[in-house]
């Protein structure tokens, strides 16, 4: 479905010594240097997964979307999606995707949202029939029906998002693109985008790749994850594997009563069994997991606890660790 | 395919007449002040000289001109600076690439629809001209000069698309073309006889500019629609502003093509 081989993109950046000499000097004399924001970058993706694409500013994520739809010519590399090459422009292939940026609109600024679907309507070939029952369907579950005749720029940014789904999604794409979809979204929005998402994806079962910064986002919607920093993959797997391969600790969390308590809970716990902190009233305890057991009975023969819980180590720690860690793929 | 056009040419009309505020000043504030403004220096220069023409022209036919060059000129003008460089700089061309869709042909459509607007300006104006200040021998209407008229602006408006869109697509090459349009837009003005008519030029000067395009853009539509103008020398006229406007058509898809490779989609 979507194969990426050695892909390189090459960017020829103009840079300028600081203050009025330097730009003066600049306007004679240009200097340039060359980022690489994508180097040797490989990646299969098969028909109807869903794959979050994760890595901090700069990482090349989005340079990645904008080769896969064909928006930007790579410096080298073969990419084959739908067995298209995306950057050929063919008709055929841009009719079968989508990409949607949470930070940039298609829809015309100054007319409600019909009227933009209407032009789609037309650029899609989209009959008659299907059109109004895909927008009844995508309004009703997007809730947005009442939106649809009312200005764009008159629209809240959650609603704008919803509708710009719309669009984005009227052809019926067999691959997705969703580059940031819950970008400067509140937590309401944020959960509703994600809940269509999951739905569209259960009914319509296309292929999509999704960038996000919010964890949440990818937790909740993508099985299998890649991690890049500076343009190379340094994750390719699943999220519910991180754990087992990266987490090699788990965090006990006691709920202690009393001071005099806690004092002999830190005092008296071994060091070998793990590291052991007081936050207010709770007590941590981060050991590694074969030491759970371990460290649990020796907290609850110790002391009296009201509560107990042990957890794994949160999803974005754990990435964060992969990022600075450097090459970790398996 | 064709239907798409269509539909961006109605939704750029739509977008036209949302603001109705906008749509009023826009169709008589800029006529009402080039109509006083031509007036009262026409005047007074007509004053100094103590003559009743120059070159051919009277008072009133000298304000008739002032009135239709700066119509005739903005109908041209289409969207203006920035159709296509605006978003190439901030990375909105991104959306005109995933669609399946000839981008020339979807911008052209929207530009088209701006020409169509200021047109039907044109002819209510015109309307109106002849309603208080009418002289048959400024203006006459005539079935041939009204079709000669949308003839020569059709060509007129599609080589000044096509000449703007090189500028514009050089905006993949160079960060500011803004300048590169003012300057375009003001030689093909005074070139073209929008800031003073062409018969003001010395004879050498009008023989050079017939073999360029610029006295096609202003000059050959207001000559066609006062009827002024030979059948003969309207013909030549439209060939030489066609060869005109498929060189430019060459270019502009040329930089178009090769510009893409250049694109970085900024801003997405």
């Amino acid at each position: 479905m979507i194969k990426v081989e050695n892909l390189t993109k090459e960017f020829k950046v103009h840079t300028k010594k600081p203050g009025f000499k330097g730009s003066v000097s600049s306007l004679f004399n240009r200097e340039y240097t060359t980022k690489e924001a994508l180097k040797n970058f490989n990646i299969e993706i098969e028909s109807g997964e869903i794959i979050g694409l994760i890595g901090s500013n700069g990482a090349g994520k989005t340079t990645l979307t904008k080769i896969l739809s064909g928006i930007i010519h790579p410096t080298k590399g073969n990419v084959s999606v739908l067995g298209f090459n995306p950057w050929k422009k063919d008709n055929e292939y841009r009719k079968q995707m989508a990409l949607i940026m949470g930070q940039k609109a298609q829809l015309w600024w100054d007319l409600p949202a019909l009227d933009g679907f209407l032009l789609l309507k037309e650029i899609y070939q989209i009959p008659t029939k299907d059109f109004y029952d895909r927008i009844e369907f995508l309004a009703n579950y997007l809730n947005v029906k009442e939106q649809l005749n009312i200005q764009i720029r008159r629209l809240s940014l959650g609603e704008r998002m919803k509708v710009e789904l719309m669009a984005a999604l009227i052809h019926q794409p067999k691959v997705i693109f969703l580059d940031e979809p819950t970008i400067g979204l509140d937590l309401t929005a944020q959960k509703a985008v994600r809940k269509f998402i999951k739905e569209y994806r259960k009914e319509y079962k296309p292929t999509m790749i999704l960038t996000s910064h919010y964890m949440d986002d990818i937790e909740e919607l993508c099985p299998r994850i890649a991690i890049m920093k500076q343009g190379q993959m340094v994750y390719d797997g699943q999220i519910s594997q991180l754990h087992d391969k990266y987490a090699s600790n788990k965090v006990i969390e006691l709920n202690i009563e009393g001071e005099d308590q806690q004092s002999i809970l830190l005092n008296s716990f071994p060091e070998e069994l793990g590291k052991i902190q007081k936050d207010g009233k709770l007590i941590q305890i981060v050991t590694p997991r074969d030491l759970v057991m371990e460290s649990s009975k020796f907290a609850l023969n110790c002391v009296q606890i009201s509560d107990f819980s042990i957890k794994e180590q949160e999803i974005a720690n754990i990435i964060e660790k992969i990022q600075n860690s450097g090459k970790l793929s398996d | 395919m064709t239907k798409v056009y269509r539909q961006v040419f109605f939704m750029e009309l739509r977008k036209l007449i949302t603001y109705r505020s906008d749509f009023w000043v826009n169709f008589m504030g800029q006529t009402f002040f080039s109509l006083v403004i031509a007036y009262y220096l026409w005047e007074s220069i007509f004053e100094q000289t103590g003559s009743d023409s120059m070159q051919g022209y009277t008072l009133q036919g000298m304000v008739f001109y002032y009135l239709m060059a700066p119509l005739i000129f903005r109908i041209q003008q289409g969207q203006g600076i920035g159709f296509a460089s605006r978003e190439i700089y901030d990375g909105q061309l991104s959306k005109y690439l995933l669609y399946p869709v000839d981008f020339y042909c979807y911008k052209f459509a929207g530009y088209f629809a701006y020409s169509f607007f200021y047109i039907i300006q044109l002819f209510l104006i015109l309307f109106l001209y002849n309603c208080f200040f009418y002289d048959p021998s400024i203006y006459q209407f005539s079935l041939w000069g009204t079709i000669a008229f949308l003839i020569a602006m059709i060509e007129a408006s599609l080589m000044f698309y096509f000449l703007f869109s090189i500028t514009e697509f050089l905006a993949f090459w160079f960060d500011n073309i803004w300048s590169l349009g003012v300057i375009l837009r003001f030689g093909t003005s005074f070139l073209g006889g929008g800031l003073i008519p062409l018969k003001f030029f010395p004879e050498w000067a009008n023989q050079l500019l017939s073999y360029t395009p610029f006295p096609y853009m202003i000059n050959f539509p207001l000559n066609s629609l006062t009827a002024s103008i030979e059948s003969q020398e309207f013909l030549r006229s439209f060939f030489i502003s066609g060869a005109w406007t498929i060189g430019f058509f060459f270019v502009a898809r040329q930089l178009w093509k090769k510009g893409q490779y250049k694109y970085t989609g900024v801003g997405i």
